[in-house]
């Protein structure tokens, strides 16, 4: 549903809602997105993924981090993803294309995701959390 | 919250017990009173939070530099005792190792001519901004010993002088790391990135030295008026982010596993003697001592340049000191009169041992250890030492850099990167980054002044004003 930036001294602190569960990650995905690839709107790329876990603040810590690492050793730059929860878990698929300099070299490099303020909760605009990006 | 804290002495103010459930000491944190405007409450309840956890010992503290980041705050520093404290991944950070080095030339600013061309082709060597790869390959079998050795496979590899290590700190290498608690993950993202700048505030700069405040220390330390020096300031890259990473969730785990309540889950932590806190240890370790290495060998590039440009050897350009500022290390302390060994969280701050310290360099008993502040894109660095006053007081930490008052977001509001540069570029200081946005982020106004910010740990006691460098060319990460 949407995702907005909150003020915070040090880092990227973003507040993220979803519809449904799988939306929420989808969102935190597209928050991520939006801080490291801010310029990359299309993708032939594809990356996909699974995690274990039933506990969600730390599967959506996983899927967060995971995206980390995907982007930086498969060298992509992302602005789509697309989260399907099991049972065991969850399947993810990162949409985006080659990362390139010129093009992409705007964006900002985050370190990790933090686990500070991360709680998710039903509110009025559907499931929603804070989600701490160290850059 | 903020009505809790208590002025103690004119640098020192005091979060006392109760300021949130569970501190088992008061907090400590050094400012004036004409910085006070800059303390935000979240770094305050920060502080406090690391008061709670189990085997601090005397206060948790915070640095002039303090602000609000997560688990620690920035500028915090914990110390916990060996059989009842514990370790945590929040008090050091996703960069673990993250530091400074400072390198001098024999040059002043005349000899450098048209430096932009020098800074561009350093630049051009130099893989800075995000998604960049080092030009050096190093081997699966190099990066066991990279992260085992530290700056001494540098050396060994020759990307370096032997010198260079008796003036790094711990000479580049904290002992401990083992490999096997390294993941796959965080090796496949270390091995294309050792000789990087990263991105963020991370920069390499050519510094003019301005004053000198303490002849004697500057002449130990190699440091004369109108020399230009290099600074370097990153760390241990995504070796280190995936390091940090994965320890979180073991450490959460763990925090359950011996009952250690967390104020901030970004504070998960185990006992220092436990099978968990040990392997983040050693992991730690290895990330630290990838990024001394990492540090050595943009210097070495950095070297290279000015050889070509200027006929200068390695000897010429020494090593003055290169400081850790994300770290966790296990030293010595004098606590009620023993000798106590104790794990010293410093996350944004720096070591600053005084006079007759262990692990100083040459020549340096009587005066303490350089200590390198950075400061922002616009603003002076200063070269400190350290001294008794930091023993006495802070386990020998002081401050890391100016400290940020601006969020990036607010920073980018206030001013474009390209008019950043410009002003900048009126004032003679040249500026090279992957984007505008970046300039803009790293803004001189989104920092606390550093002249301030030093001005406080000087007057404290807690380290003291050796050298002021002004910056002239910048290259962002």
């Amino acid at each position: 549903m949407s995702f907005s930036e909150r003020e915070h001294t040090a880092d990227v602190l973003m507040h993220v809602c979803g519809a449904t569960k799988q939306e929420l990650y989808e969102e935190a995905g597209r928050a991520l997105f939006s801080v490291m690839f801010p310029l990359c709107t299309r993708g032939e790329v594809m990356i996909q993924f699974t995690l274990s876990g039933k506990e969600e603040e730390r599967l959506l810590h996983e899927f967060l981090s995971e995206i980390l690492f995907y982007a930086e050793v498969e060298c992509v730059a992302l602005y789509r993803a697309k989260v399907t929860l099991t049972p065991s878990g969850l399947s993810a698929e990162l949409f985006g294309e080659p990362y390139q300099r010129e093009r992409h070299g705007s964006g900002t490099e985050v370190k990790g995701i933090s686990l500070s303020g991360m709680e998710i909760k039903r509110t009025d605009d559907g499931w929603c959390t804070l989600v701490l990006f160290d850059v | 919250m903020m009505d809790k804290i208590i002025r103690k002495k004119e640098y020192e103010w005091e979060v006392p017990i109760g300021t949130v459930p569970g501190m088992r000491v008061p907090g400590r944190f050094y400012l004036s009173e004409e910085l006070m405007g800059t303390l935000e409450e979240g770094a305050v309840q920060q502080l406090a939070n690391i008061a709670t956890l189990p085997g601090i010992c005397k206060n948790a503290l915070a640095m002039p530099d303090i602000h609000w980041g997560y688990g620690f705050p920035i500028g915090g520093v914990g110390a916990f005792t060996m059989d009842e404290g514990v370790i945590s991944p929040g008090g050091v950070g996703f960069d673990i190792n993250c530091g400074v080095r400072l390198m001098a030339t024999p040059l002043k600013r005349s000899d450098l001519g048209q430096m932009k061309n020098v800074l561009q082709e350093i630049y051009d060597i130099i893989p800075t901004g995000v998604g960049t790869k080092s030009c050096i390959t190093v081997k699966d079998g190099e990066l066991n010993t990279i992260m085992t050795e530290g700056a001494r496979w540098a050396i060994e590899e020759g990307y370096g002088t032997e010198r260079d290590l008796f003036w790094c700190e711990g000479q580049g290498c904290i002992e401990g790391a083992d490999i096997s608690h390294v993941s796959q993950k965080a090796r496949k993202r270390g091995r294309p990135q050792c000789g990087t700048l990263g991105s963020g505030n991370h920069f390499l700069e050519f510094q003019c030295v301005e004053e000198i405040f303490e002849p004697e220390a500057a002449q130990a330390f190699g440091i004369e008026a109108d020399q230009i020096c290099i600074m370097i300031h990153c760390g241990s890259r995504g070796l280190g982010h995936q390091i940090c990473t994965d320890y979180l969730t073991t450490l959460e785990d763990a925090a359950k596993k011996y009952q250690i309540p967390l104020a901030d889950n970004q504070l998960a932590c185990a006992p220092l003697r436990s099978p968990e806190g040990e392997a983040y240890l050693s992991a730690m370790a290895c990330a630290a001592n990838y990024a001394w290495v990492n540090r050595q060998i943009i210097m070495h590039l950095t070297r290279e340049v000015l050889s070509r440009n200027f006929s200068l050897s390695a000897e010429e350009m020494p090593l003055v000191y290169d400081v850790t500022h994300n770290i966790a290390k296990i030293e010595e302390h004098m606590v009620d009169g023993k000798r106590t060994t104790l794990c010293v969280h410093r996350k944004g701050a720096t070591r600053a041992f005084g006079p007759n310290s262990r692990d100083l360099p040459p020549g340096c008993d009587a005066i303490g250890q350089p200590v390198i502040i950075p400061g922002s894109m616009g603003s002076s660095s200063y070269l400190l030492r350290g001294t008794h006053g930091a023993m006495d007081k802070t386990f020998g930490s002081t401050c890391h850099g100016a400290g940020r008052v601006l969020s990036r977001s607010q920073a980018k509001k206030r001013a474009s990167g390209e008019s950043i540069q410009e002003s900048l570029g009126r004032r003679g200081i040249i500026v090279l980054a992957p984007s505008a946005g970046t300039i803009a982020e790293e803004a001189p106004d989104a920092y606390k002044p550093s002249d301030q910010v030093v001005e406080v740990v000087h007057e404290a006691g807690i380290s003291a004003k050796v050298a002021r460098l002004y910056p002239i060319g910048v290259i962002k990460g």
